[in-house]
């Protein structure tokens, strides 16, 4: 490496959930739910300071019955109300929403049909609230022709999500970058500085704790003893993440595979 | 040494109920093997506490945080701040992650128990955020955080 590669022009990038690679999760241990590869040409370091999104989401299943008006389904655990996402209580029953219901339009026993206020099972209008949270919905069933699966995406609200460093060849060391429980992901504000509520990149992470060499992956790993993620699945469209990496080409006088080494050697498991 | 959040959703927290009427802990840290966790005080605790019904414990509630060092008794928790749960009973979890509304929030600690303001927990020692309540709070929904420094030994 020479000093000329700290001139090298470098883009802020964010990193998206169509970034990332899903995984299943079983609750009462840590695993990766989410991993993104810095491609094999690139360099990502963390830019201190700028606004991280983290919020990954539960399913929990119910079953509204035959012809139902006005039927409560009580959420378990109760979905936080996220500034930075659609609010279903204010009628924005779409995917990007904090809480996102479906219910199964042919019996094939998946509720993958989005629950609007005027679909075959809809939302009456009302809706539980204690606080920051959504307790439960009302439900309208208008076919009377048997009982429907439902199922509720929700962003987390128990356990914490850590964004992890982990390095591509043998050993597999990781480092943790940044830990926030999920009350404190939901409950962020990345657009209003002003609310004091912003999570960003931590300063421990400048220098080079904060880089990450050609092919490393950055992953999120999640943990709660009770209650789990369910990312991986088709309709779990209400991930939210936001994670700014500034983003620069490997120098032409620079070794990706002496940058890994090096990197690596410095990470604490 | 990096900063991070003492909070109930860590591996190695254990959140239990209080027995109603007498001081009890309600979630438990037991510090990981090879590892030290410092706090300091001053700054401001995020606490979330109901009962079983969803409504606000007693306002004469009080809340602590307490430790234990290997070999002390079962029961022998030694308290190093108490504070009241009012202004956790008035402010959404929203409105406490804001920085306003945090000067009845600072955690201080008994200057006899803790000359410097900080302590640091080794390994086998025990954090607790313990409970005085004439209510037994719901351990499903009890959430708390407050920060922290961890090193590795």
């Amino acid at each position: 490496m020479s000093a000329s590669n700290g001139a090298r022009p470098s883009k802020t990038v964010y990193l998206g959930p169509e970034d990332f690679d899903f995984k299943k999760y079983s609750p009462g241990t840590e695993g990766i739910v989410a991993s993104a590869k810095v491609p094999s040409t690139q360099v990502w370091k963390a830019p201190v300071g700028l606004p991280l999104v983290v919020a990954l989401t539960g399913k929990q299943t119910g079953t509204v019955t035959s012809g139902a008006t006005d039927e409560t389904i009580n959420l378990s655990p109760e979905a936080p109300l996220v500034d930075y996402m659609d609010d279903v209580t204010q009628g924005q029953h779409t995917t990007d929403a904090s809480l996102v219901g479906f219910f199964d339009s042919d019996d094939d026993g998946e509720p993958d049909t989005l629950i609007t206020d005027a679909t075959q099972v809809s939302y009456s209008g009302t809706y539980g609230t204690d606080n920051d949270f959504i307790t439960s919905v009302d439900l309208d069933e208008s076919d009377g022709a048997g009982d429907v699966d439902v199922a509720f995406h929700a962003i987390m609200r128990h356990g914490l999500t850590e964004i992890r460093k982990r390095n591509s060849g043998k050993g597999n060391t990781s480092q943790m970058l940044q830990s926030e429980d999920s009350i404190t992901w939901a409950f962020s504000n990345p657009d209003a500085p002003d609310t004091d509520r912003q999570v960003t990149w931590d300063g421990r992470n400048n220098g080079q704790r904060g880089v990450l060499p050609p092919k490393f992956h950055m992953d999120l790993v999640f943990y709660d003893e009770n209650f789990g993620t369910a990312v991986e699945e088709a309709n779990a469209k209400n991930v939210e993440i936001s994670i700014p990496v500034s983003q620069r080409p490997l120098g032409q006088d620079e070794s990706a595979a002496e940058l890994r080494r090096k990197i690596t050697a410095q990470m604490v498991a | 040494m990096t900063d991070e959040t003492l909070s109930t959703e860590l591996s190695y927290a254990t959140v239990e109920s209080n027995t109603a009427g007498e001081p009890t802990p309600v979630t438990t840290w037991n510090v990981p093997e090879g590892t030290a966790i410092k706090i300091a005080q001053g700054y401001a605790a995020i606490l979330d506490a109901e009962k079983a019904d969803g409504s606000n414990p007693a306002r004469n509630t009080k809340l602590g945080l307490a430790y234990r060092e290997p070999n002390d008794p079962l029961d022998a928790w030694t308290v190093i701040s108490d504070f009241s749960i009012s202004p956790f009973n008035t402010l959404s979890l929203k409105q406490q992650q804001s920085g306003e509304n945090a000067q009845r929030r600072r955690v201080r600690f008994d200057p006899e128990r803790v000359p410097k303001g900080r302590i640091t927990l080794e390994d086998a020692d025990e954090l607790a955020l313990v409970v005085n309540s004439p209510d037994q709070i719901d351990p499903a929904t009890l959430f708390f955080n407050y920060p922290m420094q961890v090193s590795q030994r």
